[in-house]
């Protein structure tokens, strides 16, 4: 099975979803910013779901998505977006994202969607 | 210049009582009435007289015909003449032709608009033309009668003086219209003045709307990273194998959790106002069964109405038809009134009543907590308005709630009335239209999570 990667820069929320996530039996990968997560895809490894935030240093969510965007097979990947920003429903909608989840909201909200397509 | 001998030096007013006496006017001889009669010596029409030889003989008696209905001047020919002609300005110029040509007069531009009545011996036709072509108004061949005299100056300065009034309105009026346009002038560089003042006023205003939706907006965004990673933190504790959770550690995590979903709420409640204040809520329309809905929401609801012990009810028309309105929104409308209800009812139930009429989808959502006092209904709609002061208040929440509600409703086309009497409960009825706006376009919201 293909796992969940997990892009966020705040290493708490990566580890602990990851860590709750591999509880369940998924398989796991983190990144701390979106190039971190295309140098991960370009490795040839390719996720079941893509689970990102879009306030990140170096690369952030929405120049992610626009590099996703640009190869067919990534951008085949479930995208949703697990983030705090305003508007996230109008982000999810610009940034043509799988779903989203506010990060506030209960974990089984994220499962849900992994569930979903993992 | 030479005097009549019955008038006074030329540059005064000629007392009209000398004329009088010999005034056929007066006399009955005419059968004219003196027009002027009660008119003040100084106000009466000024005739100059330019002849060769004034106060001559042939002329005397006629000029006296005119004495009692005007004022009469005698000047001399050529430069004289014209000289005090524009020293008068007299209303009307009678002049012997044999002795002055009235071209020099009509030089004057000053004297354009003084008449004036030629007197000529003989019936030389050639002449008369000439002259009138010069600028005469009229022709007196000698000899002539007092009162073809009379008449023909009379209706020369009768015209004179009603073309001066006429002259005199206009300016008048041409001054109103130039001081209107002037008014008008003023206005409008006021009304653009305060345009700009306007304008540049509702810049800052919405450079400041800006500022602190960007703000309030990033504060959010902060606070929920935060919030997000206890969150898995306490779900992760709580799902803990080695060693599991004792209860009482299981009980701290429960408050934790609880407290963890107020600090939830408040944010987001607070990130959704700042939405709605910068105009941005919007109704996404789909057509679905409004009653499901309901149903649902009311389930969702039923464990926190159980955790006060408070009996929550769903009452709904059998025959509810579909709504073709927002879903999202009416599901989050329904969830802030029922936990509106719930909040502030210590004891007894919550009935949400579910119906349809002409008019749409009416949903009525009773409490039995202690009710808005009259004084209240309309500002319980405000933001941040709770009943309790801030100092006292025990109710969790910074007042948000209805506030958010009515914005919904309004986006909805909807609209929300409170029936409350006070220690008796309240009753919130929410009326929503069959049909909103298709051109409205997304809502919003972040409490939701979905899947696009």
């Amino acid at each position: 099975m293909s796992g969940v990667l997990i892009v966020d820069d705040d290493e708490d929320i990566r580890v602990m979803l990851a860590d709750l996530l591999t509880g369940e039996g998924y398989p796991v990968a983190t990144a701390g910013h979106g190039r971190e997560a295309i140098a991960y895809l370009r490795s040839g490894k390719l996720p079941c779901i893509i689970v990102l935030d879009l306030m990140m240093p170096v690369m952030n969510g929405w120049e992610f998505r626009a590099e996703q965007m640009k190869d067919p097979v990534f951008s085949s990947v479930p995208t949703v977006l697990f983030t705090g920003v305003a508007d996230l429903a109008a982000e999810a909608k610009s940034l043509k994202a799988t779903g989203y989840v506010t990060k506030s909201a209960h974990y089984h909200a994220v499962l849900d969607m992994v569930k979903r397509y993992c | 210049m030479t005097q009549t001998p019955s008038a006074l030096p030329s540059s005064d007013i000629l007392p009209t009582s000398e004329f009088q006496s010999s005034n056929p006017a007066t006399s009955g001889e005419t059968g004219f009435t003196n027009e002027n009669a009660s008119v003040p010596c100084e106000k009466l029409p000024l005739v100059l007289v330019i002849e060769a030889e004034p106060g001559a003989e042939s002329n005397q008696l006629l000029l006296d015909s005119l004495a009692g209905s005007y004022r009469v001047v005698s000047s001399g020919f050529g430069r004289e003449g014209r000289d005090q002609a524009l020293a008068l300005r007299p209303d009307l110029i009678l002049a012997d032709v044999n002795s002055e040509r009235i071209s020099e007069l009509r030089k004057c531009r000053e004297l354009d608009d003084v008449p004036i009545i030629l007197m000529t011996t003989g019936a030389d036709d050639d002449l008369r033309d000439r002259l009138l072509e010069e600028g005469a108004q009229d022709f007196l061949a000698k000899p002539f009668s007092a009162i073809e005299l009379l008449v023909r100056v009379r209706n020369l300065v009768s015209m004179k003086r009603a073309r001066d009034l006429l002259q005199k309105e206009l300016l008048t009026r041409s001054s109103s219209i130039e001081a209107l346009a002037n008014e008008v002038a003023v206005r409008k560089r006021e009304t653009e003045t305060a345009f700009e003042e306007a304008r540049v006023a509702r810049d800052i205003a919405e450079q400041a709307n800006r500022f602190k939706s960007n703000l309030i907006g990033l504060m959010s965004h902060e606070l929920r990273s935060p919030l997000a990673a206890l969150r898995l933190h306490l779900t992760r504790l709580s799902r803990e194998q080695v060693p599991p959770p004792s209860p009482a550690q299981m009980d701290v995590v429960r408050k934790m959790s609880t407290s963890l979903d107020r600090l939830v709420d408040l944010v987001t409640s607070l990130l959704e106002y700042v939405q709605f204040e910068g105009g941005r809520l919007s109704a996404n329309i789909e057509t679905f069964d409004i009653g499901k809905l309901g149903a649902g929401v009311v389930e969702e609801m039923r464990a926190h109405a159980d955790a006060k012990s408070l009996t929550l009810c769903l009452s709904s028309a059998i025959d509810m038809p579909e709504a073709r309105t927002d879903p999202r929104l009416v599901r989050l409308i329904l969830i802030n009134l029922i936990a509106n209800a719930i909040k502030f009812t210590k004891s007894g139930r919550i009935d949400v009543t579910m119906s349809h009429g002409e008019s749409g989808h009416v949903i009525l959502v009773r409490d039995t907590g202690p009710g808005i006092p009259d004084i209240l209904h309309a500002r319980i709609f405000e933001p941040f308005e709770q009943l309790e002061p801030i100092t006292s208040k025990h109710a969790h929440g910074v007042g948000l709630g209805l506030a958010l509600v009515r914005e919904m409703v309004k986006a909805l086309d909807g609209n929300i009335t409170l029936e409350s009497v006070e220690g008796e409960g309240c009753v919130f009825t929410v009326c929503l239209p069959a049909m909103v706006a298709a051109s409205e376009t997304a809502w919003k919201s972040e409490r939701e999570v979905s899947a696009t």
